[in-house]
Parts: C-alpha cells; sequence; structure tokens
C-alpha cells in the first residue's frame, strides 16, 4: 500500500494541482475519493484530516497535510530527485524567485479565475444561473493580470524560468476548466499566454490527471 | 547596504514583511508610497510590482516582490539568526507552509473585504457594502473556530514556536480588532486570545507599531 494517500476528487480544482504533482514526480499514491454530494467532507473522518472542510487531504506515512500548495511544495522537496525537478536549484536569490510566481498565483490569478470558472463552468453544470457581472468584473481582472504574465513570457519561457517549476504547474486547474468556457478568449488573445497554456496543458503528467476516472 | 522597502507603514502587506525583517534584525529603510496620489499605479513603481500592489523590495540589485515570497525569503537567508521562522526537518516547514496557506487563502481574502466594507471605503467618504461584511464575518467565525481548535493543542499555529505562519496574521488581525471593531472575534475565543497576546506583544512587532505611529 503505497504510503502517499490523497483524499479528494478528481473534479476539484485542489486536488488535481496535487495529482499533476505526483504524475510530474511520478510517485505512487492511493486515491481516496471524497463523495462532496454526499457532504462527506464535512464528516468528522474528513476534518480530523481537514478541519477546513475542504479538498484534498494529504498523508504521506506519518505526515498529515491540508492545503494543494503546501502539500505539492513539501512533494517538490521531499522528492527532488524524482520525476520532474519542479523547483528552481541553486541560491534562496533563485528560490525567491519561483516562491514570487507562486505567490502571483495564489494572490492574483486564483480569485478571478476561480469566480469566472465558477459562473461559466460550475454553475450550468450543476444547473444554477450564472451572474454576467460577476463574469465581467472577474475577466476584467484576469485580463490586467495576464497582461503582466504576456510581457513575463516574452522575457522568459514559463513564468518562474526557462523550465517548468511549480509556478506554472499550479495555474493548470484552472486554466483548464477556463478552456472549456467563452472565457478561454482571455488566454487566446495574448500570442505568449496561449502558447504557454498549450504548452503545459500538454504536458503527459496532465493529461494522466484528466484521465482519472471521474466518482 | 540596507533593505528598501516600497510602501506604507501602515498598510498591511508592507507591515508582513517589516515584521520580518525587525524578527530577523535587518537594516530597512523604508519607501514610502502615497497610496491615496495613486504613487502605487505611476509608470516607475509598475516596473518594480506590474500589478501595482505594495510591498516591494530592492536589496542591492535583488529585487522582488509579493510580502510572502519576501518573508520565506529573508526567513532562509537569515534562517540561523533570530528566531527560526521556518521549522527544522522538512515536515515541520510544510506544516509551517500549510498555516501560510491558510492565511493567504482561508483567511486573507475574508479579513481584507470586511476591512474594506467597514473601514476603508468609508474613510474615503464612501459607502460601504454591509452586506458583504456580514457574510465576511460569518465566514470568518467559522475560520477561527478551526483557529481555536488548533490552538487549545498547539501554542503556535504550526507547532511549539513562533513561525511566519503566525507572523503572517499579526497585520490583518490587527486591522480587525483595531480599526473594524471586529476584536470579539478573537477576545470570545479563548486559545486565539491567548495567542494573540502573545504575538502581539513580541517586541518586533511593538517595534513595527511605533514605527507605524499607533
Amino acid at each position: 500500500m503505497a504510503a502517499i494517500k490523497v483524499h479528494g476528487s478528481p473534479m476539484s480544482t485542489a486536488t488535481r494541482r496535487v495529482l499533476a504533482c505526483l504524475y510530474e514526480k511520478e510517485l505512487d499514491f492511493q486515491f481516496v475519493p471524497i463523495n462532496m454530494a454526499a457532504g462527506e467532507h464535512k464528516s468528522e473522518n474528513f476534518l480530523a484530516l481537514n478541519p477546513f472542510g475542504q479538498l484534498p487531504a494529504f498523508e504521506d506515512g506519518d505526515l498529515k497535510l491540508f492545503e494543494s500548495r503546501a502539500v505539492t511544495h513539501y512533494l517538490a522537496h521531499e522528492y527532488a530527485d524524482k520525476g520532474t525537478q519542479l523547483l528552481i536549484a541553486g541560491s534562496n536569490k533563485e528560490a525567491a524567485i519561483l516562491d514570487l510566481w507562486t505567490e502571483v498565483e495564489g494572490q492574483r490569478f486564483n480569485a478571478p479565475s476561480s469566480a469566472i470558472g465558477w459562473e461559466l463552468f460550475y454553475k450550468p453544470f450543476f444547473g444554477m444561473a450564472t451572474d454576467a457581472a460577476v463574469v465581467e468584473e472577474n475577466e476584467g481582472l484576469l485580463g490586467k493580470v495576464l497582461d503582466v504574465y504576456e510581457t513575463r513570457l516574452t522575457q522568459s519561457k514559463y513564468l518562474a524560468s526557462d523550465n517548468f517549476t511549480l509556478a506554472d504547474l499550479y495555474h493548470l486547474p484552472n486554466i483548464e476548466c477556463l478552456l472549456a468556457t467563452p472565457a478561454k478568449k482571455l488566454f487566446e488573445s495574448r500570442p505568449h499566454v496561449s502558447a504557454w497554456v498549450k504548452e503545459i496543458t500538454a504536458r503527459p503528467a496532465w493529461s494522466k490527471v484528466l484521465a482519472m476516472p471521474k466518482h | 547596504m540596507v533593505v528598501k522597502v516600497y510602501g506604507p507603514v501602515t498598510a498591511a502587506c508592507p507591515q508582513r514583511v517589516l515584521t520580518c525583517l525587525l524578527e530577523k534584525d535587518v537594516d530597512f529603510e523604508i519607501v514610502h508610497i502615497n497610496l491615496d496620489a495613486c504613487d502605487h499605479k505611476k509608470p516607475d513603481f509598475l516596473l518594480r510590482q506590474p500589478f501595482g500592489q505594495v510591498p516591494a523590495i530592492e536589496d542591492a540589485d535583488f529585487k522582488l516582490f509579493e510580502s510572502r515570497a519576501i518573508i520565506r525569503y529573508y526567513a532562509a537567508k537569515y534562517e540561523k539568526r533570530g528566531p527560526n521562522l521556518l521549522g527544522n526537518s522538512l515536515e515541520e516547514r510544510a506544516v509551517v507552509d500549510q498555516w501560510l496557506e491558510v492565511e493567504a487563502h482561508n483567511f486573507n481574502e475574508l479579513v481584507y473585504n470586511l476591512v474594506l466594507q467597514l473601514v476603508i471605503l468609508p474613510r474615503m467618504g464612501k459607502q460601504g457594502d454591509s452586506a458583504l461584511a456580514l457574510s465576511c464575518q460569518q465566514k470568518l467565525d467559522k475560520v477561527f473556530d478551526v483557529y481555536e481548535q488548533r490552538l487549545s493543542g498547539s501554542a503556535y499555529l504550526a507547532g511549539d514556536s513562533f513561525t511566519l505562519a503566525d507572523l503572517s496574521h499579526l497585520p490583518g488581525i490587527r486591522y480587525l480588532v483595531e480599526d473594524a471593531g471586529m476584536g470579539h472575534l478573537v477576545s470570545q475565543r479563548k486559545h486565539v486570545n491567548a495567542w494573540w497576546e502573545t504575538i502581539s506583544n513580541r517586541p518586533a512587532w511593538k517595534k513595527l507599531m511605533k514605527l507605524a505611529g499607533y
């Protein structure tokens, strides 16, 4: 039985963030599906793993963690010599540049892209009505963020360096969600962003995440 | 050469960085950015921080933005100096990371929106959205319940020592308690209250409060 366990849903963006990292690192793991429709993520058992009742929760032997970005950061360090190198090796200064762009994802990209994904992808899926004003506001916000990315990607092949790192990986779940909606135009209208999106979503590890059976 | 920190000393994100520098006894110079005059949206500043937000730092020829990336950098650079803000083993560091992420994703936006509606907008002569403020407060109540449970088993968020995870909360909680009239969220919870009393009495934080003129 694998020491690594992921408790989550293959449809949850944060779960996908962790799964992408595990596949990039070529690590064995056990996937424990959590049934959100049945409220399993608010059960006592699950709250013991993640007191915020959110997906995913993670175990590696005795270590129990939640927050997808803390989990992936841990995996990238603990298994640094396996699979894809997701960190920037070298000085604290070089590591700081990676931290900067993972913070940009968390602080700037995540909120507007999640809001648009909720309105245009998840709400229709659940039979709820889209709020066009929310979409418009967040497309404006996301557009400004992507303008910064467009400039950055003229100077650097990937966000934090010339290699694929955690900073790029963190974006995959929300990008995948938006590509299935009209909001994909925000990527397509920016040539360097568009090329980067195509590149990172074509990675074999990401295809494995998408191929996981939906429960 | 001192570290230059660009931003007003009274804004939450620069305070996160300044507290870390004070904990680590790193000399710095605050380069004031006038947010009311929109200095942070001017071309000069956008070269430092392309999203037009504070803070940014300059340390000799090294430039960085995003307060949580900055504190991680200085906590690592001066790991052996002053308090260990990162944790020792990889597992300890992962737990520090976990609670830093909690601050960034479960806590920060609620506090930011609450303070925006109750404090900042009224200061600018605009109407705050009281329904949004109430919604944020209710969600924040649930988040603090989790913190209460955590802190009943652990002196600090990530374990037995003060780390970046606790430090990162200082500016936001100060705003809640001092400016937004939300002190009861803290004072009504025994362990959260004790934790807040401890971390807000640290010499580095008290130095910052003096610098900020509170």
